[in-house]
């Protein structure tokens, strides 16, 4: 009886001898498949930090191709439209000089002066509308948009709109930068959508909410992204918004922003 | 043998001792959930400590010479220590305070035998080891599942926790069976009993620099 019992009590501490190894393993195994696994989290952690940086550094790239062409615009505006129309009345006002001129030729240069002087004021209006429309500075976001929407809606081009963002909690960079965006969006539909609806809507919830549709032909979202597009991405993240873009081919565009409503 | 013994017996008591002042330090500087793993060094720390005081007859506990008073109070704070460390770090959930009242009645049902018959205390019994492991047991196995699919937590602690209160489980469990067996069995059983636990204290270790190193990197990436 004893032989027996030493036997079973010898057995069942081997029993439980082999249960604490098999822990022992158990927990060292973990104990590696856990170092591994934060190797592999540092990694992606490091992976993500690389992408953030080169979006970072595509929107900066953006920023500065933008601000190029728009130097370039500004350059060939001054020296095409504006240099050149002073230039000819200059050229004009030299010649009023001329003691020998009748009085249809003076009457003719000072046609030419009027009219020059017109076109250059014109010109010098439009070019400062561009950067910096005044309506924009005078009433705000939803007046200066709803100028720009009169600017381009015609019979071909059916635009509807309408805006209740309150604009006294914005700054006029913000409201700027939102401008922007818009007008780039338009611009967009104009040049390649070939649409005859826009519809823009800026609504104020427990967010500020922008949402444009058109119902052009659309695109292929895996399209490469362009530099109107980097240019609203990175207006976006100064905003610190959001950007959903839904479409496809010959489905129109939806483009849904999402600001907060209490931006810094 | 009997020397390896006594190596790992030193090297835990080091171990204690480091960790004791790790922890200390990370939890003055502000790091609360480790408080749990001091107060279960602590309780650690005072129970190796009143043994030795007991077993070099310089203290007795109630007129006797036994540390059996010591390993109760041990079981139980260990209990209380990790549980509340478990009840911190898994996610957060409805029923929270159910987890505080089942702590509160496994805490009851261990105290009740000693309760009863306060005698009981001066005398080995593995009654509240067979009432607080299985319960520590589960809650490891269950955050080790919520380890899984979360990156942050405490791996390392857990790990050590298992491994320990798994091995002192089966401990516990055969001690009743311990009568003729032979003694290169019992040794080898005594050093399975304390390598989990040298594991355990390096894996507390290992958390606590890993916070530390946490510490570090970001005051030097800002520069």
């Amino acid at each position: 009886m004893f032989t027996i019992l030493q036997i079973s009590n010898t057995t069942i501490n081997y029993v439980a001898i082999g249960l604490m190894i098999f822990i022992i393993l158990f927990s060292v195994g973990m104990v590696i498949f856990f170092l591994l696994s934060r190797k592999r989290i540092t990694k992606a952690d490091l992976e993500v930090r690389d992408t953030r940086i080169k979006a970072q550094e595509d929107v900066i790239e953006a920023t500065l191709l933008t601000q190029e062409k728009e130097r370039h615009r500004i350059a060939r505006e001054l020296h095409d439209e504006i240099s050149a129309k002073l230039n000819v009345i200059s050229l004009n006002t030299n010649l009023l000089t001329d003691t020998t001129l009748n009085q249809d030729d003076r009457d003719l240069l000072l046609d030419r002066i009027q009219n020059a002087t017109a076109k250059t004021l014109e010109n010098a209006r439009r070019l400062a509308h561009d950067l910096l429309p005044p309506v924009l500075e005078r009433f705000g976001l939803c007046q200066a948009l709803t100028e720009l929407v009169d600017s381009i809606h015609n019979d071909k081009l059916k635009i509807k709109f309408d805006c209740d963002w309150d604009e006294s909690v914005l700054t006029s960079d913000q409201q700027l930068h939102t401008y922007r965006i818009v007008q780039e969006l338009f611009n967009n539909s104009l040049k390649y959508s070939q649409a005859n609806q826009i519809h823009l809507s800026l609504t104020t919830s427990d967010v500020r909410r922008m949402v444009y549709r058109d119902n052009g032909i659309g695109f292929q979202e895996t399209t490469g992204i362009g530099l109107g597009t980097s240019n609203i991405n990175s207006r976006v993240s100064i905003l610190h918004g959001s950007m959903v873009l839904e479409t496809s081919i010959n489905q129109g565009v939806l483009y849904t922003f999402e600001f907060p409503t209490n931006p810094k | 043998m009997n020397e390896i013994y006594d190596i790992l017996i030193i090297c835990y008591y080091t171990l204690i001792a480091i960790n004791l002042v790790c922890y200390a330090v990370a939890v003055a500087g502000g790091y609360r959930i480790f408080k749990y793993v001091l107060i279960y060094l602590i309780t650690a720390a005072s129970t190796e400590v009143f043994s030795k005081l007991i077993s070099k007859d310089v203290i007795l506990f109630l007129g006797e010479k036994t540390n059996a008073p010591f390993y109760f109070f041990f079981i139980v704070l260990q209990f209380i220590a990790f549980s509340l460390f478990y009840k911190n770090v898994l996610p957060k959930r409805r029923f929270s305070y159910l987890l505080n009242a089942f702590i509160i009645v496994i805490l009851f049902i261990t105290a009740l035998p000693y309760l009863i018959d306060y005698k009981l205390l001066m005398t080995f019994t593995p009654w509240a080891a067979f009432i607080t492991l299985p319960i520590l047991l589960l809650m490891s196995t269950v955050y080790f599942i919520d380890l899984l699919k979360n990156r942050y937590g405490y791996p390392f602690i857990n790990i050590g926790i298992f491994l320990m209160i798994g091995c002192s489980l089966i401990n516990f469990v055969t001690f009743p069976f311990q009568a003729g067996i032979e003694v290169h069995i019992n040794k080898l059983k005594l050093l399975l009993h304390i390598l989990p636990l040298l594991s355990l204290h390096i894996l507390l270790l290992y958390e606590c620099l890993l916070y530390f190193k946490s510490q570090i990197q970001p005051s030097t990436m800002s520069r």
